[in-house]
Parts: C-alpha cells; structure tokens; sequence
C-alpha cells in the first residue's frame, strides 16, 4: 500500500482529500504547515506527497525546492494541488520540481489520476 | 487557500459612435443617382459596342465581297483569253487534219526535192516565185482557206511545206519563204507557237497570230507549218457584255503583254458609271453599246498602273515560268512602298496553274491573274473609294437601330431604380438616427423581400448593441476593481520583500494574493538561493583567509625552494655539459686508437708476407748444403782412391829402387862393360828415390785434402743443422705472427665498438645535455611561476578579506 503525505493549512481540505485517498486505497499521513511536511517526509518517506500552494510562512513550492536539495528526498514525486489556474503557474510550479498539478476544487478521479500520473 | 476574487466590471467610456455619419459622405451621390450612373453605361455600352462591330463586321464583309468580285472577274478575263487561244489552236488543228492540206504538203515537198529548191539560198527562192508567193498555184486549196477565213472570222491563214515555203493562203503574204520566221522554227521546233497579240488595220482588230506544226498521222513525219491570224475582237466583246452583267461598275480590266506593255484589251466601266451620273436619266439617247464601243478601244491605251504593276505582271509571269519562287515574288512586290495589302497565291484549275496577286496601290485596287499557257496577264482595277462606300450604306441602320434600344432601355432603369430606392432611403434615414445615439428606434419593415430582411435584421442588432454596450459597461468596472487589488497586493508584496535590497535576506513574500503568489513565490524562491549563496560565501570566505595565512610561509619557502632548485639544475646543466665535451674527446681519442690499430694490423700482415719469403730462401739454402755435403764425401771418397793409387806408385818406386840397387850390383860384377850401365842405374834409383818422394808429397796433399774435406763436412754438418734450427725458428715467429695478426684484429673490433659507443655516448650526451636545458628552463619558469603564486596568494588573502567584509552585510537567519 502505497503512503501519501497531504499537507494544506486548511482542516477542511486535509480532510477532503484524505477521504477521497483513503477511498483509493491510499495509506495517508496529514501535515498543517510546511516545517511539519519536511519532519514527516524524512520521518516517513512517503511515496508521494500532494500539497497546497498557498500557506503562510512556507509555501508548497518552498517545501518541494527544498525536498529536491535533499539526496534522500529529491526522488519523491510532487502534486500541486491549488486554485491557481494560470497558464504561468503550471509553468513556474513544474520549474520548481512538481510532478504533476491538479486545481482546485477538484473531484476524486482528478486527483487520483494527477497523483497516478506523478507516480508513473 | 485564498478565497477566489470575484471578476469586477472596469470603468465604462462614452461611446463616440454617435457623430452623423452622413456628414462623411457627403460626397457621395444616393442609390437612386448611383444605379443610374452604374447601370446606364452598363446597359447602353454594350449596346454601342455592340452596334459598332455590327457596323464593322458586315461593312468589311461587303468590301470583302467586292474585292473578291473583282478578282473573279479579272480570273474570268484570264479564263476568257484562255478559252479564246485554245478554240483559235483548235481552229488549225481542223485545218492541219483536212487531208487535202497533208496531201498538198506533200506534193509541194516532193516538188521541192525534185526541183532542189531547198538548197538555193532565201532571196533566190523570193525572187523566183515573186510573183505569186506560192510554190504551186492551186485555187482549190486558197478557195477552200479564204471560206474558212470568212466562216471562222479569220483574218488570215495559210500553210507551208516541211522546207518552209509557202504552199496555200487565203490571203498573199508578204514573204515566200517563212523557214527563216521566228513562229516557224518554233513550230517546228515545238509543234505550236502563239505570237504576240498585233493590230491588224486590214481587220480592224487585235490579231493574234496561231501557228502549229503538220505531222503525217502514221509516220510522225513533219510535214509543214499552219499559220492562221485570229482576231480578238468577238470573244472580248462577250467578256465585256458578261463582265457588265457581274456587277463590274467602276471597274477596269485589262489583258495586259508585260513583255512590251502591250494592252490587248481594255474594257473600262469606269466612264459608264460616271456618264450616267452626268445623265441622270434626262438625255438617255446613247446606248450601252456605244459604250462599249469607247471601252473596248484599245488605240493609245496605257496599262493601268503604270511601270509598278507591270513589273507585279512580269513577276508573276516569272513565278509561272518556274524562274523565281512564290517566295522570292512576294518579297520582291513588298519592296515596292507604295503597295500595300499585297496577297499572292497561285490556283490550279486542271492541269493549268494561275498565279494570282491582289495587292492596293495609289488608292485602287488591283487584281492581277496569269493566263494560262501564255504571257499574258489579266488586271482588275476598281477605286478604292467605290470598296469604301460599299459599307457606308449600313452606318445609318445600325444608329438608329441603337437609339431606339438606348432610350428605352433609360426609361426602364429610371423607373426600376426610383423602386429600389425609396424602402432604402427611409431605412437610412433611421440608422442615421441609431448612430446619433438614439438606441430605442425601431425601422418599418417594408419594400423587397432584400429591404424588409435589412430592416428587421437592422432592429435586431440595434437590439443586440444596446445589450452589449450595457454588458460592456459591467465587465468595466469588474477589470476596474480587479486592477485596485492587484495594485493593492503589488505594494503588500513590495513592502515586504524591500528589506532584501538592504541585504535583509530574512524577509518573506507572503503567498495570499490568488494573482501575485507565484510572483511571491519566484522572490521567495529568489532570496532563499541568495541565503544559500551568501551563507556559503560568507563560510567560504573565512576558510580561505585563514587558510591563506596558514600557508603562506609554506609557499614562499616553496617558492625560495623553487629557486635553489632552479640554481643547482643550471649547476647540473653546465657538469654535463662538461661531461658531455669529454666524451666527444675520447670519441675523438678512440676514433684514432682505431687508425692505428688499423696500420698496426697492416704492417703485420706484410711482416708475415716477408716471414713465409725467409722461410723459403733457408728451405732453398738447406737444400744446396745438402747437396754439397753430398758432394763434399765424394770428393772425400775420390782422394782415398787418390792415396790408394799413390801408395801402389810408392811400391812401384820402392821395388825400381831394389831393382836399380840390384842393377848397379850387377852392373859393378860386369866391370867395365857395366860401368854405363852402372850409371843408368844409379839414375833409375834416383829416379825412383824422386818418385818415391813426390809420392810422399801427393800423399801428403790429399791426406790434406782429406783432412780438409772432414773439416768441411763437419762444418756443412753443423751448417745443416743450423738452417734446420733457424727454419724452425722461423716458424714458430710465423706462429707468433698469426697469434698477433689474430689479437690486433680483435683489438681491431673492440676499438671500432669502442668508436661506435663512444659515437652514440656523445649523441646521448648531446641529448642529456639539451633534457638539461630544457629542465634548467622549466625549473626557471617554476620558480618564476611559484614567485608569482606567492605573489597571488598575498594578493588572494587581500581579495579575501575584502569579500568577507562584503558578505557580512548579508543578514542571514540564524538556521543557516
């Protein structure tokens, strides 16, 4: 079984999306801030990390540039999931090392598909 | 997660669209004047082009016609003549098969033949028949020529024998005999001649002349010559009453001899035409054919044309006589500049071929066409202006016809185009009224199907204007709003990040802005890598400087290291160069170690030469001291024999000796008597005593010799084994002499070896030598080079120093 970290400073959507991993058969492990998700990355090595964008103090770009300095974290693939829905986000988030993107409000397949897709 | 912003109308503008558009174009005529001005020419144009190449067409077809006319007509007239001669030829070809003619030939040459008239000379034969100009008068054959003369309205014939003597005539002619005649030997010659057409007074009329040659039936023998004199004037006369008939006013024709510009007929309609122009009717009198009478005259007519179409004529006879090609004709008319619309071709009618030309000089026409089987040539002629004229006649139809058409055709468009109009005026009327900003108007639907569809689809989209204008003014003021937040969250995003241009590298773009937090992203992004790098930096600095100092003594003894190091490598250099010197000597030494060894070696091996040569002469000497040694004990063995021989003289002396002793004994018993005898024998013993004594010296010469002898054996003895001694003395110096020839040789070797070492030690020297200037060189570089390093280092350390202060305005956040 395959052990997804979802991190968003938001309850309400850490729930959601749990929901919809767990149904998928997912193992889930849940973080609120940025310094938590990079504790729990090194802690747990998840398969795949699914996180959002916009958080105070540590945005998810910022937990994926520095997961992607690190040798033992750089290889875990990366889902953007926001509501940013430009053109120019997509790009600048695959610049900075996200696998794949997903927007938000998004449905269970969407995510399970961009997560499938990040894990090849 | 930011909550999604909300799309706010932008500020809305007054729409300038209200301005009177009818004021721009006020240029520009309504659609009533417009259909006018485009449909009118549209339709009268045509209208007029078409009437015009109407006009054009048929006015060139009618001159057309009337040119060809007259080059059928002057074919015709070609025809005619053609027609003319071969009746005229045929005409002797009755009277050449009349058998009473043959028969009178015939008995006019077998009088000849008995006369012998055919070898008096010309005058000779005209003097003698003077009178009467026949050979023999037979009025039946003349009656029976002049009857034909009056039924075939001829002017003339007669006949001649196969000598050329006239034979029957219907008239006296001027000569007797005709051989010498051109036509004569010509007929002769070809069987027919037709001469040049002539005016004969007697007949008042051209005359042309035919003559052919009589042949028997049988035998193909040539009997003799017809000539008959045809005149012209009956088939011309029905050419010009036919020519009148074919429409041939204003016209001209003549059959024309280019050779002498003979006109052999002239038929003018040109007169007719404007004689009867002048009468008009009133003063009819004169009938068609007195004029025909004035046109057929041919006295003191010129060919038409002139010198110009004369040559056009002789060309084309030329063309039928095969000397110049159709080509080659063609070209030669153009060079006259006064012809133009020149056409040239040839026709075959049965087997006879006619070249005809139709070309436009000085304002006529002319046709020109070759009689066939002559020289003649028939010529056309007709005013250019009677061609012209031909299509004047259809101007006037076609005008009017035009007019007409054009009129109604206006009346028809006006109406149609007040129709048009009017639904469309009013309907423009009201958009005018649109564009001034009034939105609420509504367009009547009338008129065509096309101006209702406009009206009604005119209301719709000031219907759907209106809306959109209102939707336009929402979405305004939406982008409005949604430019106040985003300049808004630019001046958060600004304020926060500004510290970093102080080198405050702690700040943090904040990532609530939906539009700008991947802007605070990318600085965030930015300023993380510029921590990175200055805390980096700053770590890297510091370990520099201080490893810097740590090494520097390091270094700069490295570097006086350098240079010692440098010093003793040159020290080096100049001991092997030292080195290597010496050992070009000893190459040197070696090379003339060698040379001697090399004479060494020579002398000897001639020494052994001289050695093997002494050995021989003491082998020679040993030979000859044995054989004197041989000859030695011979000698010895001679002087024995010797000494035998003498002791037996000695017996011989000692027993005389006796006997003389006895004798005197004797002698001295017979007294006196042996007193002489007494004498003699006293003289015989002394004899013998002498005897006895030289034998005693011969004894002890050779007991001499013999002594001598042994001496000399014993001397030749040792000599032999002395010869013997130095012999093998002498060999075993040979030997000696081989050992040394064999050690020089390798000592002969070893030098040249040692030669070649020393050769190649003194390249590797050299070699050595130029290793040790290049590392003298390089150790000279190093050392300037760890010079200059310690130089760098210093000046590396200072670099250092002042990074490490630049970096400290860095601030960092205490994780790093």
């Amino acid at each position: 079984m395959k052990t997804i970290l979802i991190v968003d400073d938001l309850q309400s959507e850490l729930d959601l999306m749990a929901t919809y991993l767990t149904k998928a058969g997912y193992k889930i492990i849940l973080a609120t801030n940025g310094e938590e998700a990079l504790a729990k990355t090194l802690e747990k090595k998840p398969d795949a990390i699914v996180t959002d964008w916009m958080m105070p103090k540590m945005g998810g770009l910022d937990i994926c540039r520095k997961l992607k300095k690190n040798p033992e974290t750089a290889e875990i693939p990366i889902v953007a999931c926001t509501a940013k829905n430009r053109d120019v986000d997509r790009l600048w988030a695959k610049k900075q090392g996200v696998t794949a993107y997903v927007t938000k409000p998004c449905t269970q397949e969407q995510l399970v598909s961009a997560l499938q897709e990040a894990m090849g | 997660m930011s909550p999604k912003q909300e799309f706010k109308n932008p500020p809305s503008e007054e729409t300038s669209l209200t301005k009177s558009v009818a004021d721009n174009f006020k240029g520009v005529g309504n659609l009533r004047r417009r259909l006018l001005v485009s449909i009118l020419p549209a339709v009268l144009l045509p209208l007029a082009i078409a009437s015009a190449i109407g006009y054009n067409v048929t006015e060139r077809r009618a001159k057309t016609e009337v040119v060809e006319q007259l080059e059928a007509n002057t074919l015709l007239a070609s025809k005619t003549i053609d027609t003319f001669i071969r009746d005229s030829l045929q005409l002797t070809d009755l009277v050449a098969a009349n058998p009473i003619v043959i028969q009178a030939m015939k008995a006019s040459s077998q009088k000849v033949q008995e006369e012998q008239l055919a070898q008096q000379t010309i005058d000779a034969l005209e003097k003698k028949f003077a009178a009467t100009k026949l050979l023999t008068i037979d009025d039946s054959i003349n009656n029976y020529l002049q009857q034909i003369v009056k039924s075939g309205q001829l002017a003339e014939i007669f006949f001649t024998e196969r000598n050329g003597l006239n034979v029957a005539f219907s008239n006296p002619t001027s000569d007797f005999v005709q051989r010498d005649e051109g036509w004569w030997q010509t007929s002769q010659q070809e069987g027919r001649d037709i001469g040049e057409p002539e005016f004969d007074e007697s007949a008042n009329a051209i005359v042309i002349a035919f003559s052919r040659a009589v042949k028997d039936s049988q035998t193909q023998e040539f009997l003799g010559v017809i000539k008959a004199g045809v005149p012209a004037t009956t088939s011309i006369s029905d050419l010009a009453n036919y020519l009148e008939g074919q429409h041939s006013r204003s016209a001209q024709f003549q059959i024309v001899d280019p050779n002498n510009s003979f006109v052999f007929s002239n038929i003018d309609f040109t007169d007719v035409e404007a004689q009867e122009r002048n009468d008009t009717g009133t003063n009819s009198s004169q009938t068609a054919k007195d004029y025909n009478q004035n046109r057929m005259n041919t006295e003191n007519v010129e060919v038409v044309g002139g010198e110009s179409i004369l040559k056009v004529a002789k060309t084309m006879i030329q063309v039928l006589e095969n000397a110049v090609s159709m080509e080659q004709a063609q070209q030669s008319i153009a060079q006259e500049d006064s012809f133009s619309e020149i056409s040239l071709r040839q026709e075959i009618i049965g087997s006879e071929r006619s070249i005809i030309a139709v070309l436009r000089y000085q304002d006529k026409i002319y046709s020109l066409s070759t009689v066939p089987n002559t020289d003649l040539v028939s010529i056309g002629v007709i005013d250019y202006d009677v061609v012209a004229s031909a299509g004047q006649s259809l101007l006037s139809v076609f005008g009017l016809t035009g007019l007409i058409l054009g009129t109604a055709a206006l009346g028809l468009i006006i109406f149609l185009a007040q129709q048009l109009s009017r639904p469309l005026t009013k309907l423009s009327e009201k958009t005018q009224e649109v564009a001034s900003g009034n939105l609420d108007i509504q367009a009547d639907v009338e008129g065509t199907l096309e101006t209702r569809t406009l009206a009604d689809n005119f209301n719709k989209l000031v219907k759907q204007v209106k809306e959109s204008l209102e939707n336009q003014q929402a979405l305004a003021n939406e982008q409005r709003h949604e430019k106040e937040q985003l300049e808004t969250a630019i001046y958060t995003l600004i304020d926060e990040v500004s510290d970093a241009t102080d080198g405050d590298l702690t700040v943090r773009a904040n990532l609530d802005s939906m539009e700008l937090s991947t802007v605070a992203d990318l600085f965030n992004a930015i300023i993380d890598n510029l921590q990175e790098i200055a805390v980096e930096a700053k770590q890297s600095t510091s370990q520099v400087g201080s490893s810097l100092k740590q090494n520097e003594a390091a270094i700069r003894t490295l570097a006086e290291q350098a240079i010692a190091e440098a010093k003793e490598t040159r020290d080096t250099l100049m001991s092997v160069e030292q080195m290597s010197q010496s050992i070009q000597a000893v190459a040197e030494n070696a090379n003339q170690a060698e040379q001697i060894v090399d004479d060494t070696y020579q002398t000897i091996v001639n020494s052994t030469d001289n050695m093997d040569l002494t050995v021989n002469s003491i082998l020679n000497l040993r030979t000859t001291v044995g054989e004197t040694a041989k000859k030695m004990k011979r000698l010895g063995e001679s002087s024995q024999k010797i000494s035998q021989a003498v002791s037996f003289i000695e017996e011989i002396a000692l027993r005389t000796n006796i006997l003389a002793i006895n004798a005197t004994v004797e002698a001295g018993r017979a007294g006196e008597y042996g007193q002489g005898f007494t004498i003699v024998a006293e003289q015989v013993a002394g004899l013998s005593e002498q005897c006895a004594a030289a034998t005693k010296e011969i004894a002890s010469i050779v007991a001499a010799i013999q002594g001598e002898t042994q001496e000399v054996n014993q001397a030749m003895e040792s000599g032999t084994a002395q010869v013997v001694e130095t012999t093998r003395l002498v060999e075993s110096t040979k030997e000696s002499l081989g050992l040394v020839l064999e050690k020089s040789q390798e000592i002969n070797l070893l030098m040249s070896s040692i030669s070649e070492s020393t050769v190649s030690q003194a390249k590797t020297s050299q070699n050595v030598t130029n290793l040790m200037q290049k590392i003298a060189n390089l150790s000279e570089t190093t050392s300037k080079s760890s010079k200059e390093v310690a130089q760098s280092i210093v000046e590396t350390a200072q670099v250092a120093e002042k990074l490490e202060s630049a970096v400290a305005q860095f601030k960092v956040a205490e994780s790093y």
